[in-house]
């Protein structure tokens, strides 16, 4: 079996490869990884072709640095990623833009001219392009098998015929799945990614087996090729023409990277995240310079290898390995290069496709009536279907251009051609997005002269190589005038046709669209979308009520027109979510402008933006609208838009305030509640001693015959109930005075072991009485604190109080310690009585938290001593708490802050 | 990304279009090698690493900004 079968077998196993990926990662388009921005970064690397991948090194052989000029432009575009791309991709979503020609055509108000123009010159500039992958490919076959002779017989001789039927049916596949081009082709964009890894891995591989198995290395190739007569050359920019060429040739890459349209289309159209652009910033950069590193070591080892043009520098890649019998390496090598071609036919053709569906196809079945009058009830499939004939028909012209014209150019040249054809997008295009300014009438004069100057000075002379025209115009000049020959237009002579093509006709357009924009007005429709597209960030979250309408439409005109294209689920669900969305009643029978625009931006998903203007003002009656209420309605958009933001921050405010009242009122509800209960105890509280006087007095009264002895009892306990109403009533308005803030302590510097000894004073005899043992044990270098003496000799009295009645009956005893504790100083009273339980320790502070609970037994005293001393605590500025004692017995202690000297 | 981070690509822009041509660029544009390797390749090379790695690490800062603004 001979190697070019193997070729064959393996770029057939290949192909079959990017079948099975596609399909896979289509049935798994949910998985996270395949909407990674890695993939993202690398699906842009479908920007290095074939020509890349061959071209490179043939044009670095012959040209030198020449062939960075490619990669230049990509480079410093990247780092206005985020700018330029980004604003792109927000405007192509908001309206649902999936080309550059409906791009151009929407910003122009939806011309349907500018969209038909756009995409003609499109094609014109791709399908050569396409054409040389095709001759890449075909030429690498050839490599393989050196016997066969250039086919130029029957088409079913030849392998790219054969190659260009697969890739047909890959593109109808994958590329044109669905109606609605808003949405994602999974599969497309991982096969992308896929090939653009694998042709970065097998020109890396060849390029270390060139730099490092054939030569030793960097150094080793440039210091041998230095002897070669125009090493020089190679390796520098020329002094004279070079400057110039150079930096016209970056300039055009720097367009090329955006405005191609297989670069619109991954980079825009497959977009899943504005933030995947943060990745591709500098991934793809990194890309690039991977895959040129070795280009240059490459080419000069060519060089080296094969003197005196021995081999066509495009074919190093594949004949240095074969060269050296490493059949396996130029296989891999091959595929890379494959790949690379595959990968752009792929992307081109379904770009390209699109194209011409929404821009040719479908205005021209809509304008004309016959046609229109057939197709309008199937007008869905004829849209699928005609895509998928398009990419039949694209595939079908490159390959024809291949075998017919293509034939006599290095692959540089074309691709180079084509570059300068799409870069005509550049000023309507790009200027478009940040100049208000530019209108209708500028963008038509700009890509009518670039693309006139475009084919007077590059198309043409690849014409009359092709021998299709006789070379005399290239000598003579149109009409015979000197300084309109195409290779020196208006009479300066590049060394470069490209360069010199791309500045003339960049310079015209550029200049065409500036000067007829500012010297002729916009429409109204135009002006809208102008406003739109430049200023995209303030209206891309209320597009709807950006866009300027009037006039008469009913909602299920508008619906059965969008099921035809979206299918009649899918059709009910947008427009349900959007009434949602936008507070629009469901059972509303006339559409308002927000409906006809979202309608109209879901169909341009399907169809386009120029044909789905037209397709609207089909099913909806429109107003003329005057200048001035464009702006009355922008101007409102952008009022609303600031008003919600407003009203935003406005209720937010409105909500903490809400927060706070809430908590005020819970707190006001738990005073009151604590009010209530605080009466309802002290009354219980007076009652049990008025109870217990009235009875008593009453006895008095009623038995005049008591014992004197008795009587005097009575009297007693009357007396004594009533010192306990006394001081019940005293706490009570002295609770009451220091919550309300009127009750003044007057502070002084004092020493707490005098206050406890004078507390212990005038316990004594109480304590004696009881038979209670006291201690103190004092600190002796207690510091001072600031506080009222009487005030705190009344709460150190209340705890020994307390501590009495709680204290072992028959053996009791109560320590009173002052002591130094984090810069506080700390009075504790213990008792050995039974100790508070655990869950009552902070209750206990509460006002008459004794009376509430019954279970306890019920104790001498108010109930309120305890909350009277957290309160001149409080008013101390320190703390009290209760704790058990570590054998038995309640520990009740205050802490006060000790005084700042 | 924040607009600082914003202003840092387009600084980084406006550098590499200057360092990459004339006048700057024929400061590297001789026929002369070092360390056996020709002059003007390096430069570029260099130029082209210098700026993945200062867009690296502005796009790596401006990470946690949100997504809305210029």
């Amino acid at each position: 079996m001979g190697i070019e079968w193997i070729v064959i077998i393996l770029s057939s196993a290949y192909l079959g490869l990017l079948f099975i990926i596609a399909g896979w990662a289509e049935k798994n388009a949910d998985k996270r990884w395949l909407s990674s921005p890695y993939i993202y970064a690398l699906s842009l690397a479908v920007y290095c072709t074939a020509w890349t991948f061959y071209g490179s090194v043939g044009r670095a052989a012959n040209q030198g640095l020449d062939f960075l000029t490619t990669y230049m432009g990509p480079i410093l575009m990247a780092p206005l990623f985020w700018l330029v791309l980004r604003k792109i991709i927000r405007i192509c979503k908001a309206q649902r833009i999936t080309s550059i020609a409906d791009f151009i055509s929407a910003r122009y108000g939806k011309s349907l001219f500018l969209g038909a123009f756009t995409t003609v010159i499109c094609i014109l500039a791709i399908i050569p392009y396409i054409s040389i992958q095709l001759k890449a490919i075909s030429s690498s076959f050839r490599i393989f098998n050196a016997d066969v002779n250039e086919s130029r017989g029957l088409f079913f001789n030849d392998s790219a015929f054969y190659l260009m039927a697969i890739l047909a049916v890959f593109t109808i596949f994958f590329g044109s799945r669905k109606i609605d081009t808003s949405q994602k082709n999974t599969g497309l964009i991982t096969v992308v990614a896929f090939e653009s890894l694998f042709k970065l891995f097998a020109f890396l591989v060849l390029g270390l087996y060139v730099t490092y198995g054939l030569f030793n290395g960097f150094s080793d190739i440039f210091l041998q090729s230095n002897e070669l007569p125009y090493f020089e050359r190679l390796t520098t920019i020329d002094h004279v023409d070079g400057y110039g060429d150079w930096f016209w040739l970056n300039l055009l890459s720097f367009f090329a990277i955006i405005l191609l349209p297989r670069q619109f289309h991954v980079a825009i159209k497959e977009n899943n995240s504005e933030n995947h652009l943060k990745k591709a910033i500098w991934l793809f950069p990194l890309y690039l310079f991977l895959i040129n590193i070795f280009v240059l070591p490459i080419a000069l080892g060519g060089n080296l290898l094969f003197p005196e043009n021995a081999v066509d520098a495009d074919t190093y890649v594949l004949a240095m390995p074969l060269a050296q019998g490493n059949t396996f390496l130029a296989l891999l090598v091959f595929l890379g290069g494959f790949s690379a071609a595959t990968s752009m036919i792929i992307v081109s053709t379904s770009a390209l496709s699109i194209m011409i569906s929404n821009n040719l196809m479908i205005p021209g079945i809509l304008r004309n009536e016959f046609l229109s009058k057939r197709l309008n009830p199937r007008l869905n499939k004829v849209v699928l279907r005609g895509r998928q004939i398009m990419i039949v028909v694209m595939l079908m012209l490159a390959y024809l251009y291949f075998k017919y014209i293509g034939q006599p150019f290095p692959l540089v040249s074309i691709g180079l051609i084509s570059f300068v054809g799409v870069a005509q997008f550049a000023p309507s295009a790009i200027g478009g997005m940040f100049w208000k300014g530019g209108n209708y009438k500028g963008a038509i004069a700009s890509l009518t002269v670039g693309f006139l100057i475009w084919g007077f000075t590059l198309v043409l002379p690849t014409i009359v190589n092709a021998d299709l025209l006789s070379p005399e115009i290239l000598d003579k000049g149109l009409f015979g005038v000197k300084w309109l020959r195409p290779q020196a237009f208006l009479g300066v002579d590049f060394s470069n046709n490209v360069a010199q093509g791309f500045m003339w006709s960049i310079l015209f357009n550029g200049l065409a669209y500036v000067g007829v924009s500012s010297l002729t007005t916009q429409s109204i429709k135009e002006t809208n979308q102008a406003e739109v597209f430049v200023d995209i960030f303030k209206y891309s979250t209320v597009y709807e009520s950006a866009i300027v309408w009037k006039g008469q439409a009913f909602i299920t005109d508008i619906k059965s027109l969008l099921s035809m294209f979206l299918g009649k689920r899918r059709t009910d669900l947008a427009f349900e979510r959007f009434s949602d969305r936008n507070a629009i009643e469901q059972s509303t029978i006339e559409a308002d402008f927000r409906v006809v625009n979202f309608a109209e931006k879901l169909l341009s998903g399907a169809v386009g933006s120029a044909s789905a203007r037209i397709l609207m003002s089909s099913v909806v009656k429109e107003e003329e609208i005057k200048l001035e209420e464009v702006f009355n309605i922008l101007q409102e958009t952008q009022r609303y838009i600031t008003d919600n933001k407003e009203l935003k921050k406005k209720s937010e405010e409105l909500e903490t305030a809400g927060v706070k009242l809430r908590e005020a009122n819970e707190e006001l509800t738990k005073l009151d509640k604590l009010k209530d209960e605080f009466i309802s105890t002290v009354t219980h509280e007076m009652r049990t001693p008025i109870t217990s006087i009235r009875a008593l007095s009453e006895i008095i009264n009623d038995n005049e015959d008591l014992e004197t002895a008795e009587r005097a009892k009575f009297l007693d306990t009357v007396v004594e109930e009533t010192k306990r109403m006394e001081r019940l009533i005293n706490q009570v308005l002295d609770l009451e005075k220091m919550e309300s803030g009127k009750l003044e302590i007057p502070f002084s510097t004092i020493h707490l072991n005098d206050v406890v000894t004078e507390s212990v004073r005038k316990v004594k005899q109480l304590i004696t009485e009881k038979g209670i043992m006291l201690n103190t044990n004092l600190h002796g270098k207690l510091p001072l604190v600031k506080g009222n003496r009487d005030r705190l000799v009344q709460v150190i009295l209340n705890l020994v109080s307390n501590a009495i009645k709680f204290c072992d009956s028959s053996n009791g005893e109560i320590t009173i310690t002052t002591s130094v504790r984090n810069g506080s100083v700390e009075l504790s009273v213990s008792d050995n009585g039974p100790g508070v339980p655990n869950d009552s320790q902070k209750l206990i502070f509460e006002a008459f938290y004794q009376a509430r609970n019954q279970t306890l037994k019920k104790p001498e005293g108010t109930g309120l001593g305890l909350t009277i001393c957290k309160k001149i605590i409080d008013k101390h500025q320190g703390s009290i708490w209760i704790e058990n004692g570590k054998e038995s017995g309640a520990v009740v202690a205050f802490s006060l802050p000790k005084l700042k000297l | 990304m924040s607009k600082r981070a914003i202003t840092y690509l387009i600084v980084i822009f406006i550098a590499m279009a200057l360092a990459l041509h004339y006048p700057f660029v024929a400061v590297a544009n001789k026929p002369s090698m070092i360390y056996g390797l020709p002059v003007l390749p390096i430069y570029l090379a260099f130029i082209w690493l210098l700026m993945i790695l200062a867009s690296f690490l502005v796009v790596r800062k401006g990470k946690s900004d949100d997504s809305n603004g210029y």
